[in-house]
């Protein structure tokens, strides 16, 4: 449901779910957020973030920022919304509370009032930004037929020789 | 009254402080009398508060009963339009 979530499509290898997962624990508990993981079926992980104060309690159930990351063929889903802590999906007694609509609406306000959103969906761009500038390509270089010389992928000739590459 | 000192409808956790609520999910199972008598409960409390409050009074108790029914059944044909999406 995007309107009660941020979803995006990052251009990033699944394989890097796993770092994006200790990126976002580390840094939420860092900062004094209760955090816990689910590892989905899917090879995707749900991460809930909460704090004592910001997020209400539903009928007992204690409610939490919860980060979907899921493969999406080679790029990763990202979803954060707010859902109940430790749960892969809302329990069916709350989902069906007459008024889950309007806590639901108040809880999602107070957690894009307080960016946490923005904040998880920053440390995965983040991560996954590192990792394409860090991982070396095949075609990073080129080299030269003549005079051996390593050239750029972008290069149309040879930085040694002059030659056309 | 309704709500928490952080400006959150707390109406939750009057449900669960509730002796309706607590009675029926004490044993964790709800039988159709239990529906049946809770049913017929929020019945009676509409009919007693027909003769005990104003005309005025019985219309903001009945907008607010409907447009919470509204956005309780719009909510959950947006869940059914989401899943079918």
């Amino acid at each position: 449901m995007a309107t009660f979530s941020t979803q995006k499509i990052l251009n990033g290898s699944p394989a890097l779910i796993p770092a994006i997962t200790e990126k976002l624990t580390a840094k939420f508990r860092t900062d004094g957020y209760e955090v816990a993981v689910d590892n989905l079926s899917s090879g995707g992980c749900d991460i809930s973030i909460t704090k004592g104060g910001l997020f209400k309690a539903v009928l007992g159930m204690k409610t939490a920022l919860k980060v979907t990351l899921l493969p999406q063929g080679s790029n990763i889903h990202f979803e954060a919304g707010v859902g109940i802590w430790g749960q892969q999906a809302i329990p069916t007694i709350i989902s069906m509370f007459f008024l889950w609509p309007v806590l639901l609406t108040q809880i999602w306000g107070i957690v894009q009032q307080s960016q946490l959103d923005d904040e998880a969906l920053s440390i995965a761009e983040e991560v996954v930004c590192q990792s394409q500038t860090t991982t070396p390509t095949a075609t990073e270089n080129i080299f030269c037929t003549h005079c051996g010389t390593s050239n750029p992928a972008s290069a149309h000739f040879c930085c040694g020789c002059g030659k056309p590459l | 009254m309704f709500f928490n000192e952080e400006g959150i409808l707390n109406i939750d956790e009057m449900v669960v402080s509730n002796a309706s609520f607590k009675n029926i999910m004490e044993d964790g199972v709800v039988t159709d009398e239990e529906i049946k008598a809770q049913s017929e409960k929020v019945v009676a409390m509409l009919r007693d508060m027909e003769t005990k409050y104003s005309a005025e009074q019985l219309a903001e108790i009945k907008s607010l009963l409907v447009e919470s029914s509204v956005l309780y059944a719009v909510y959950n044909f947006y869940s059914i339009q989401n899943i079918n999406k």
